[in-house]
C-alpha cells in the first residue's frame, strides 16, 4: 500500500474512533488541536495495528500525533523491506 | 474590584468559590477535550477532595462577573518529603478561565492570588500539573514569575493504558485495606525518589474509603489503589485511573499477580485502565500485562517560596494527579 492509501485508511480510522472529520488537517495534533480524547489513543493504536497487520512500537506511536506523522510511521513500518 | 485590561474594562468581584457544582459546570464548558480535559469531574468527586483531613480553609480563589463564576483555581494540602525534607505543599488544580474571559490576565491574577493565599496559610510551596502543549504551562510559569517566584518544571509524566475485557456485571466488593499496611507500603518507596507523599493515619483512612476507589493489597506488603471515573469524551468511557503503586517490597512475580487481581476487579466497572508513569514505581509489570504508552504527557511544576530544590529534574514523583 502506498502512502496515499495509508493516509486514507488512517483518516477513516481516526474518524470512526475519534469522531473527527475525515478531511481534518493532516498536520494538526489529533489530541491538542483536534480534540481527540487521549483515552481513544489506545483504540486507535489497536485498530491501526489490526487494520495494517503490523506492530507499532509504543515509542513511534506516541510521537505520531498527527495524521501526517501516523502516515509516515506506518509507511515506514509497512514498506521498510521493499 | 475594578479589573482593567487593554481590551476590556469590567467590574469583577473576587472571593472564594461559593458553589462547587457551578465550578464543575464551568470546567465542563471551558476545558477543551483532548487539550485540557481527560476526566469528567463531578461535584461528588470534588466534594471528596474538599473533605481532606486537616485541610483547614479551602484555598480556592475565584472571580465573578455580576455574580457569575468566570475563573477559579483550587488548592489541596499535601505533605511530602522533598529531597529529604518534610514540606507542606499546596497541590493546585482545576485552573479554569471561562473562554469568553481569556486573554485578559484573569488567569495570571487568580494564580498569583492562590500562591499568596498558600504562603499566608503556612505552606512551603505549591505544585501543579499542566498537559504538554497546553497554554497553562506558560500562563502559570509566567504568573509565578510576576510574583517573584520560580515555577520550575521538575518532572514529565507519561501514561500507560490498557483495555479491560468486560467482567461480570456484579459490582466488586470494596476490599478493606488496612491504613497501617498502606502507610508502611508508602514509606518503603525507593529513597532515591525525589518527592514522595507522606500520609498521616487520618489521611490514609480518608484516601482508602473514598467513593469510587478500588484498592487491593498483598499481605506481604504491596498495595495498589485507583479510582473509577468517566473520561471526558463523548461516550463518557468508564476508566480506572491507578493512583498508588506501592509494591517495592514485592517480588516481580508478586507484583504481576497483584496487578492482575486489581485489573480483574476493575474490569467489572471500567473499560480502560490508565496508569501514570511517575518514576517512583516499577512499571514493567504493566508492560508485561499489555499496557501501552499513551501520547499524553503531563508536566509537573514546583514553586517554593524559599530555596528551590537542588534537582532540576526529579528522579520520581509519588503524588496524586488531580
Amino acid at each position: 500500500m502506498d502512502a496515499t492509501g495509508i493516509e486514507l485508511s488512517i483518516r477513516n480510522t481516526v474518524a470512526v474512533i475519534g469522531g473527527l472529520p475525515e478531511d481534518a488537517d493532516a498536520d494538526a495534533d489529533l489530541y491538542l488541536d483536534l480534540g481527540m480524547a487521549s483515552v481513544h489513543a489506545l483504540a486507535l493504536l489497536q485498530e491501526l495495528e489490526e487494520r495494517f497487520g503490523v506492530s507499532i512500537p509504543d515509542e513511534q506511536f506516541v510521537e505520531s500525533t498527527s495524521i501526517a506523522k501516523l502516515t509516515a510511521t506506518l509507511d515506514s513500518l509497512l514498506n521498510r523491506h521493499v | 474590584m475594578l479589573f482593567d485590561t487593554m481590551s476590556i474594562r469590567m467590574t469583577i468581584s473576587s472571593g472564594p468559590v461559593r458553589d462547587w457544582a457551578t465550578a464543575v459546570d464551568l470546567i465542563r464548558h471551558s476545558w477543551k477535550p483532548g487539550r485540557e480535559a481527560t476526566r469528567e469531574y463531578t461535584p461528588e468527586f470534588v466534594a471528596t477532595l474538599l473533605g481532606y483531613p486537616g485541610a483547614g480553609p479551602v484555598l480556592a480563589p475565584a472571580y465573578y462577573d455580576d455574580g457569575a463564576l468566570i475563573a477559579f483555581v483550587a488548592g489541596f494540602p499535601r505533605s511530602v518529603r522533598l529531597e529529604g525534607q518534610v514540606r507542606r505543599l499546596l497541590l493546585m488544580s482545576f485552573f479554569t478561565v471561562a473562554p469568553a474571559y481569556r486573554g485578559q490576565g484573569l488567569g495570571r491574577a487568580i494564580w498569583v492570588e492562590c500562591l499568596q493565599q498558600a504562603k499566608d496559610n503556612g505552606y512551603d510551596g505549591a505544585i501543579h500539573y499542566c498537559v504538554d502543549g497546553n497554554a497553562s504551562n506558560a500562563i502559570t510559569v509566567g504568573a509565578a514569575k510576576s510574583a517573584g517566584l520560580e515555577a520550575r518544571r521538575v518532572f514529565t509524566a507519561g501514561f500507560l493504558m490498557r483495555s479491560l475485557r468486560p467482567g461480570s456485571d456484579e459490582q466488586p466488593e470494596p476490599e478493606a485495606i488496612d491504613a497501617g499496611l498502606f502507610r508502611s507500603a508508602a514509606e518503603c518507596l525507593n529513597p532515591g525518589v525525589t518527592l514522595t507523599r507522606l500520609w498521616s493515619e487520618a489521611e490514609a483512612q480518608w484516601h482508602l474509603r473514598n467513593t469510587g476507589r478500588l484498592s487491593i493489597a498483598d499481605q506481604t506488603g504491596g498495595v495498589l489503589t485507583g479510582v473509577v471515573q468517566r473520561a471526558a469524551d463523548a461516550a463518557h468511557t468508564p476508566c480506572f485511573f491507578l493512583e498508588d503503586v506501592l509494591w517495592d517490597r514485592l517480588t516481580p512475580e508478586a507484583r504481576g499477580t497483584l496487578l492482575q487481581r486489581l485489573l480483574r476487579r476493575a474490569s467489572r466497572v471500567a473499560s480502560i485502565a490508565v496508569a501514570p508513569a511517575l518514576g517512583y514505581a516499577d512499571v514493567s509489570p504493566f508492560l508485561a500485562a499489555g499496557f501501552r504508552r499513551s501520547p499524553r504527557l503531563l508536566h509537573a511544576y514546583l514553586t517554593l517560596w524559599r530555596a528551590p530544590p537542588d534537582s532540576s529534574e526529579f528522579s520520581g514523583l509519588y503524588l496524586d494527579i488531580v
